[in-house]
């Protein structure tokens, strides 16, 4: 059962500020998800490999090659605060 | 009561692989250039930008992996670890959780079996300069350079073996030092490509159980690591004989004080809420390419040390001291080739040889010594030609100039005379020079014998032959 206390966890872990009817009705919902998932895990799955990715495919990889990227000014348009060639962000 | 408790260590290295480019992108990894100039929408975590594993950091992982005795897993995939901080601009850092690359291996230190958990691969997060204050307390705003960012990192986890601050910068000196023969970390410390964090509890002697365990971060050297950990041993065996418990927390070491300080609790723990990659498939990993890898392996140091001691009677901490050094060690193992006298040949590389590397901080590769300088150099000593401190300079000189030994000897005047009638005339000079030394030294004070072969040697410049020397001496004196 997804209480209150379970929403309020996730939130502070994604930053999120929720009100109190928000935290409701997230509550029922994700319960609704898990609870599907209790139906799933129903199933046996005893002979099954652990699926990593639902692509068939495997071992996509790149050369070790450079290719070069100082594209600071272009970059700096979509930056909301700089200083010198740095991203600039408020006190941690 | 020194002995009172037993600590029980576990390390978490961080080894940068010498890649040309970054972990998931095609930015350059190289160290000291200016801010965010090495970056693109993949490593800046731009919406839409989809990572692509580089081939080299699989081929160096399993490298590192077989030189450590790891099992390579067959099939291995990354997966998201999830927490936020203005260095990781995705909200999340790739990583590996349940199929690291690497796992179940170990590595030996003063004969002791180190076990090694697993060793799996992930990417580095960009590099914060707090402004207006040394570290993060206190500054205004932080400033974020993502050059850093996507860097390939191999986290190579230790079990909890290690029993003392020393072992564990035995552990790290060793792990550095395989890693570099294989080329596949450069081990620098200062520009932070080999970063560790330490897992530290005490216990009774004799007890199997584990305390509680302190993590330590922010070590930036072997000596501040080796500094956190007994500092933090003494803190927690302080607590434990107060009656006070150990706090499950995360400590800072602080190099200015040599202290640590709580970063943060277990309550405040982060819930990292892993899950599978879903921008990357798995990669599975043949028998025949970890195979082929294993081929290029070099012979590792611990193998070579065995060897050194074994087959030509070095000490095993000359042995340990050669191959802490690759070029070093390839060097030596060239004038080996040529039928030397291991040991002597070994004295001269560790002597002044070294010395003048660390003092210039150069590798040997970068003077102008050859393999044949040590050969004609060890005969030269070998058949009494010169002294072991007159080669000491023809060594420098030929690291130096490159000149042939023959040459320098004759530069520098340094033959040794080992001809016994010149000798006699320079002991001969000295007994006239101190009469009253000699009539004191035949009453029975036979120390002033050193005297006399002080003497000698200032007035031959070093070059007499001591063998020689000491034999004529005797019978001039007695």
């Amino acid at each position: 059962m997804i209480e209150i206390k379970d929403i309020e966890y996730i939130a502070k872990l994604a930053k999120l500020d929720l009100s109190d009817n928000e935290k409701a009705l997230y509550a029922k919902q994700l319960d609704s998800i898990v609870s599907h998932f209790k139906e799933l895990s129903k199933i046996d799955t005893t002979n099954c490999e652990p699926l990593s990715h639902p692509l068939t495919i495997t071992n996509v990889m790149r050369a070790d090659h450079v290719i070069d990227t100082d594209t600071f000014a272009e970059l700096a348009k979509n930056i909301p605060d700089t200083e010198g060639r740095f991203f600039k962000v408020p006190k941690i | 009561m020194k002995n009172k408790y037993e600590a029980v260590i576990g390390l978490e290295v961080h080894a940068q692989l010498k890649t040309q480019t970054k972990i998931f992108c095609a930015c350059s990894i190289e160290f000291g250039k200016p801010p965010n100039s090495q970056v693109c929408p993949v490593c800046l975590g731009l919406p839409g930008a989809l990572p692509v594993l580089n081939q080299e950091v699989l081929v160096l992982a399993v490298k590192a992996g077989l030189a450590l005795n790891c099992a390579i897993a067959p099939l291995t995939k990354f997966d998201r670890k999830n927490y936020f901080y203005p260095d990781l601009p995705k909200g999340y850092q790739i990583s590996q959780f349940d199929k690291p690359i690497c796992h179940d291996g170990y590595l030996i230190i003063d004969q002791k079996k180190i076990n090694i958990k697993r060793a799996h691969l992930e990417e580095d997060a960009g590099k914060l300069v707090h402004s207006g204050a040394a570290r993060l307390h206190g500054s205004a705003y932080s400033l974020v350079d993502f050059n850093r960012s996507g860097t390939p990192l191999l986290e190579i986890v230790s079990d909890p073996d290690l029993n003392s601050a020393d072992e564990a910068r035995k552990y790290l000196t060793e792990l550095r030092n395989i890693l570099r023969y294989i080329d596949v970390c450069d081990g620098n410390l200062e520009e932070g490509s080999f970063r560790c964090d330490a897992n530290v509890s005490i216990r009774p002697v004799g007890s199997n159980m584990l305390g509680t365990r302190v993590e330590i971060k922010n070590m930036n050297s072997f000596k501040s690591v080796k500094n956190a950990i007994e500092t933090e041993i003494e803190r927690q065996e302080q607590e434990l004989d107060k009656g006070n418990k150990i706090v499950q927390e995360t400590r800072l070491y602080d190099e200015a004080t040599g202290d640590t300080h709580v970063m943060r609790s277990k309550e405040e723990a982060n819930d990292y809420r892993y899950f599978p990659e879903p921008d990357l498939v798995p990669i599975n990993i043949a028998v025949s390419f970890i195979e082929d890898i294993k081929k290029t392996l070099p012979v590792l140091p611990e193998v070579l040390r065995q060897k050194y001691v074994s087959e030509y009677q070095l000490t095993y901490d000359d042995a340990y001291v050669i191959t802490e050094d690759k070029e070093l060690t390839g060097f030596f193992e060239t004038v080996l080739k040529l039928n030397v006298n291991p040991k002597t040949a070994c004295n001269l590389l560790l002597g002044p040889c070294l010395g003048y590397l660390k003092e210039n901080k150069l590798a040997i590769v970068q003077t102008k010594l050859n393999d044949n300088h040590i050969k004609d150099l060890v005969s030269n000593l070998e058949s009494a030609q010169i002294s072991f401190t007159g080669a000491k300079q023809v060594l420098l000189k030929a690291m130096e100039t490159g000149n042939s030994i023959s040459q320098i000897i004759n530069d520098l005047g340094l033959v040794q005379i080992s001809d016994e009638v010149t000798l006699k005339k320079f002991i001969d000079e000295l007994i006239l020079k101190y009469p009253n030394q000699l009539q004191e030294y035949k009453a029975g004070k036979t120390k002033l014998r050193g005297f006399f072969q002080g003497e000698l040697m200032k007035a031959t410049k070093g070059k007499a032959n001591p063998q020689i020397l000491n034999k004529i001496l005797d019978e001039s004196l007695n």
